[in-house]
């Protein structure tokens, strides 16, 4: 079943959408989950939140040509707020590493005071994103956005543990600067 | 803005982006149909056609190609390219683009050749001092034949940062490079500039400028090259890159298929020997066993390197990573052999972060721990790898 037709059945309010969400986009979403949570069984239950979550999104959203996209989103965010909910210090290793690394693109993390549009800075990263090729930038989407070890990325695209982290420096340290000259004081 | 919130907010990244990068995943190795190459090239060719048309219209942009000389300077390759100065572009209304090719991969392997200093007293490649990071990659047909090519030479130091390329092969590889433009503020493209340079006969192609990817591109009889800079490399080491593979073509039969070295990437249940007595217990840690990821990198078939990611209801969560091969910018942030380790040690360089990379006998290990990781803890888990280590000797 397509994106579209699955959308269709949110619409019309069938609950066998969750059914088909969950058939054809399940697996990735709860890989998604696990990379942020290190835990199968937690990513287990945002996966479920997610698709509950879903169902009270569409409508009035109808990602009918970005299905999965809006679902990673979803996930994401749910996944990151568990992280957060459990307890502020019991971050996992991985996403300290991810928040040391990410650190390096914004302007001046010392500032904790400015309140940022989220969907203005991400309309800013979407265009910069934009501008590079398009395995650097899947590169780095797959280490920011789908949390993917250095690892599963070079096994991925057959590419060196080294290039791999070149690959992401660069990325950063442009992302930074194009920040910067776009006048984003994070 | 802390990291923690701008990973949040990554979430508000254009959805295509995100499908993207997903299908990339599914379909990497997917090779695709003729049709797509066929739409892909006939893309190119209007773009090619449409930019090659517009540069004969345009008085402006009727740059004659120019002779080289002796007296030729780094900048003089690039004379037409500096597109600001030229036409008074505020580069502040300006917007960069890029096309995407969608392209199948034409080559079948990749292999890499990571001995620098045999390659540069081969003076295959030049000694570049300043990049302290080398990669020699190459990709490699069906058949096996060399397809392309690539040298890089990064610097990853804040204010020295710098990424230069080297791509070659017998002639231009059929993927090309994702291709940048700018476009004004009304959205209408700006004539990308190029200087072309006739140097012994050989037409050296610039494109890019001051501050943007820019890249020197030319075909002799003995191959294709392209080098490619970053926005902060100058136009003189770009040329130093031109000058050398110019006086030294690239001799391609040193770089046979059998002769590089093979990654590959497998679950460390598969290889459970590996890196034996160098890995923390974690029963004894009291870390559950079942919630753990463990990987293994072999180079040609032998482990090379290991990471672990593992968590706890009563323990901070850490990551462990141990290698042959580390990354010359991590061992810069090494505090010592295994030996001469100490809890103060070990307190002191968590106080930056929440990181400690050491060396022991021929490896490289790096620990990554929580936010609420504490010193003892990593110290606990370097002791538990030490008894593991002890445990098996005779």
């Amino acid at each position: 079943m397509n994106d579209k037709e699955i959308v269709e059945l949110f619409l019309k309010r069938d609950e066998t959408a969750l059914k088909y969400t969950k058939e054809k986009f399940g697996s990735r979403l709860k890989s998604l989950a696990n990379n942020i949570l290190q835990d199968p069984d937690t990513a287990e239950e945002c996966e479920n939140d997610t698709y509950f979550e879903a169902w009270n999104q569409i409508p009035p959203h109808e990602p009918r040509d970005y299905l999965f996209a809006f679902l990673a989103r979803l996930i994401r965010h749910i996944s990151l707020d568990v992280c957060r909910l459990r307890s502020r210090k019991k971050r996992n290793a991985f996403l300290t590493e991810l928040t040391e690394e990410i650190e390096q693109c914004i302007p001046d993390p010392k500032n904790t005071e400015t309140e940022i549009d989220g969907i203005l800075l991400g309309e800013a990263i979407s265009q910069f994103l934009r501008t590079l090729s398009k395995e650097r930038r899947n590169v780095f989407l797959r280490r920011y956005f789908y949390f993917d070890s250095i690892t599963s990325i070079c096994n991925c695209f057959s590419l060196s543990e080294s290039k791999v982290k070149t690959m992401l420096f660069r990325c950063r340290k442009e992302l930074r600067e194009y920040l910067m000259k776009e006048g984003y004081k994070l | 803005m802390k990291g923690y919130e701008f990973l949040d907010k990554l979430m508000f990244i254009d959805d295509d982006l995100i499908e993207a990068a997903n299908e990339e995943k599914r379909k990497y190795h997917f090779k695709r149909k003729i049709l797509y190459a066929f739409i892909t090239v006939t893309a190119a060719c209007f773009f090619l056609l449409i930019g090659t048309f517009s540069l004969f219209l345009s008085k402006e942009k009727e740059h004659k190609i120019q002779q080289w000389a002796d007296s030729f300077c780094a900048e003089d390759y690039f004379k037409y390219n500096d597109i600001y100065s030229d036409n008074n572009i505020d580069s502040s209304t300006t917007e960069q683009k890029s096309i995407d090719t969608d392209y199948p991969s034409p080559y079948e392997e990749t292999r890499f050749f990571s001995e620098r200093k045999t390659l540069e007293e081969k003076q295959i490649i030049p000694i570049m001092e300043k990049q302290k990071e080398f990669i020699c990659s190459a990709n490699y047909l069906s058949d096996g034949s060399l397809y392309s090519l690539i040298f890089t030479w990064d610097c990853r130091e804040d204010n020295n940062y710098s990424s230069l390329s080297v791509t070659c092969g017998y002639q231009e590889p059929e993927m090309p490079v994702c291709d940048t433009f700018e476009v004004d503020e009304n959205g209408i493209i700006i004539e990308p500039n190029t200087t072309i340079t006739e140097r012994d006969n050989i037409q050296i192609i610039a494109k890019g400028n001051k501050n943007r990817t820019k890249t020197l591109t030319f075909q002799n009889k003995y191959g294709f090259y392209q080098i490619e800079g970053s926005w902060n490399d100058s136009y003189e080491d770009m040329v130093i890159l031109l000058d050398w593979f110019w006086e030294h073509p690239i001799n391609f039969q040193y770089f046979p298929i059998e002769k590089g070295d093979n990654y590959t990437y497998v679950n460390f249940s598969e290889y459970p020997d590996a890196f034996s007595g160098y890995l923390p217990n974690i029963a004894k840690l009291g870390y559950e066993t079942e919630q753990k990821n463990e990987s293994v990198t072999l180079k040609n078939g032998e482990p090379c390197s290991f990471d672990g990611n593992y968590i706890s209801p009563d323990l901070p969560g850490f990551s462990f990573h141990i290698t042959r091969e580390p990354d010359y910018y991590e061992q810069l942030e090494s505090i010592g052999d295994i030996k001469n380790l100490t809890l103060k040690k070990i307190t002191n360089a968590m106080k930056e972060k929440n990181c400690i990379r050491f060396t022991w006998d021929q490896y490289f290990i790096s620990i990554y721990i929580n936010s609420d990781g504490t010193p003892e803890l990593v110290w606990n888990i370097i002791k538990s790898i030490q008894m593991s280590k002890n445990a098996i000797k005779p």
